[in-house]
């Protein structure tokens, strides 16, 4: 008759076999006296464990415990200022809060880049022009403005008939 | 530790009690179980805190009648394999999975060094060396099959593997401690 082999003995011991192999093995132990030496001595291998592992039973440190609370209140700060900082983030605020940035973004550089205007209008030189023709109407028939002489031609033209109408008018 | 973790909750009283309760109940257990896995009281403190930190964040994972003891072992475990990962930079199966039962027959010679013939300090002794000698992946079984008396079918559960290779392990740490206790006893005469 074949003798259990080792690791039969170690699964028998440990409840680890199907009942009919466990049953097989139950009964060829106690037939056979080799066998039963075998798996006394892995019984002893398994109390010896037990045994060295009472030894071993440590209770929880005090400092382990009080490390772990002031991880959890840590972790709590931290996810406490992640959550504000998630208020402020929440669509609500912020879809109109970059609305307003975008829209600053937009409308601040073209009234901040608008130059201030080199030109004059000429409005300026008609009121000038008749302010002038009042005070001394026949001065100006030959003047033009000096600025008017760095102008364009159609702004010249406009200034420079006017003289010519008022003579018109006042001439006998 | 490697896993994505779970944001902690905001402050409830219920959530404290629940870990307060766990570490009362079973730190010692915990830390015991983290101290024979690792072997040494540094990485058991580290192991045991970020473990119980664990419970706390998934606490209501935890299925009530359930063993809370499998389930804290179960996160100690998975957190001393990623320990052991990071360590090393990738972790290895020191052993092959092969769980092919060796055929033994004929006249079984009796034991040449029986355990029980050793004088119960020198075999504390050796076995704490011999366990120190193991895998951890070993030394895990061991202490689940022989010290915590978990059945295999809880074993993997824990471990996270088949019913074989829970075998498989077991095997093969057993024949080392039988090994290196011999070895020793033989060095010694």
């Amino acid at each position: 008759m074949n003798h259990i082999n080792q690791e039969q003995l170690v699964d028998y011991l440990h409840r680890g076999l199907a009942p009919e192999d466990d049953a097989m093995v139950h009964a060829h132990l106690d037939a056979c006296a080799p066998c039963r030496l075998a798996y006394q001595d892995e019984a002893s291998l398994s109390e010896a464990l037990r045994a060295n592992a009472r030894n071993e039973i440590r209770e929880l440190p005090s400092g382990v415990v009080a490390s772990i609370w002031a991880a959890i209140a840590a972790a709590r700060r931290r996810e406490s200022l992640a959550d504000r900082l998630l208020t402020w983030l929440r669509p609500a605020v912020l879809v109109p809060a970059m609305a307003v940035v975008v829209l600053a973004l937009l409308l601040v550089p073209r009234f901040a880049q608008s130059p201030p205007s080199q030109t004059i209008d000429a409005s300026y030189y008609l009121q000038d022009h008749a302010a002038l023709g009042s005070t001394m109407p026949f001065a100006d028939s030959d003047q033009v403005p000096e600025a008017l002489e760095n102008d364009d031609e159609g702004q010249t033209s406009v200034v420079a008939v006017m003289p010519a109408v008022m003579m018109a008018d006042v001439a006998p | 530790m490697g896993a994505p973790r779970k944001p902690i909750e905001p402050p409830s009283a219920e959530q404290a009690a629940f870990l307060q309760r766990a570490m009362e109940q079973h730190g010692q257990a915990a830390y015991t179980f983290a101290y024979r896995l690792t072997r040494n009281e540094a990485d058991a403190r580290d192991l045991t805190q970020e473990a119980f930190l664990r419970v706390y964040r998934a606490w209501r994972s935890f299925v009530p009648g359930t063993s809370f003891l499998s389930w804290i072992y179960r996160i100690v475990t998975n957190l001393h394999r990623d320990e052991l990962r990071r360590r090393k930079g990738r972790y290895q199966e020191e052993i092959p999975e092969d769980n092919a039962p060796q055929e033994f027959a004929g006249d079984r010679p009796l034991a040449v060094s029986p355990i029980e013939d050793l004088v119960e300090g020198q075999l504390g002794e050796r076995l704490q060396r011999a366990l120190e000698a193991l895998s951890p992946d070993q030394r895990q079984v061991v202490v689940l099959a022989d010290i915590e008396e978990f059945s295999y079918q809880e074993i993997a559960e824990i471990a996270g593997c088949s019913i074989g290779t829970v075998r498989s392990r077991l095997h093969r740490a057993r024949a080392q401690l039988r090994r290196f206790i011999q070895k020793n006893d033989k060095t010694r005469s």
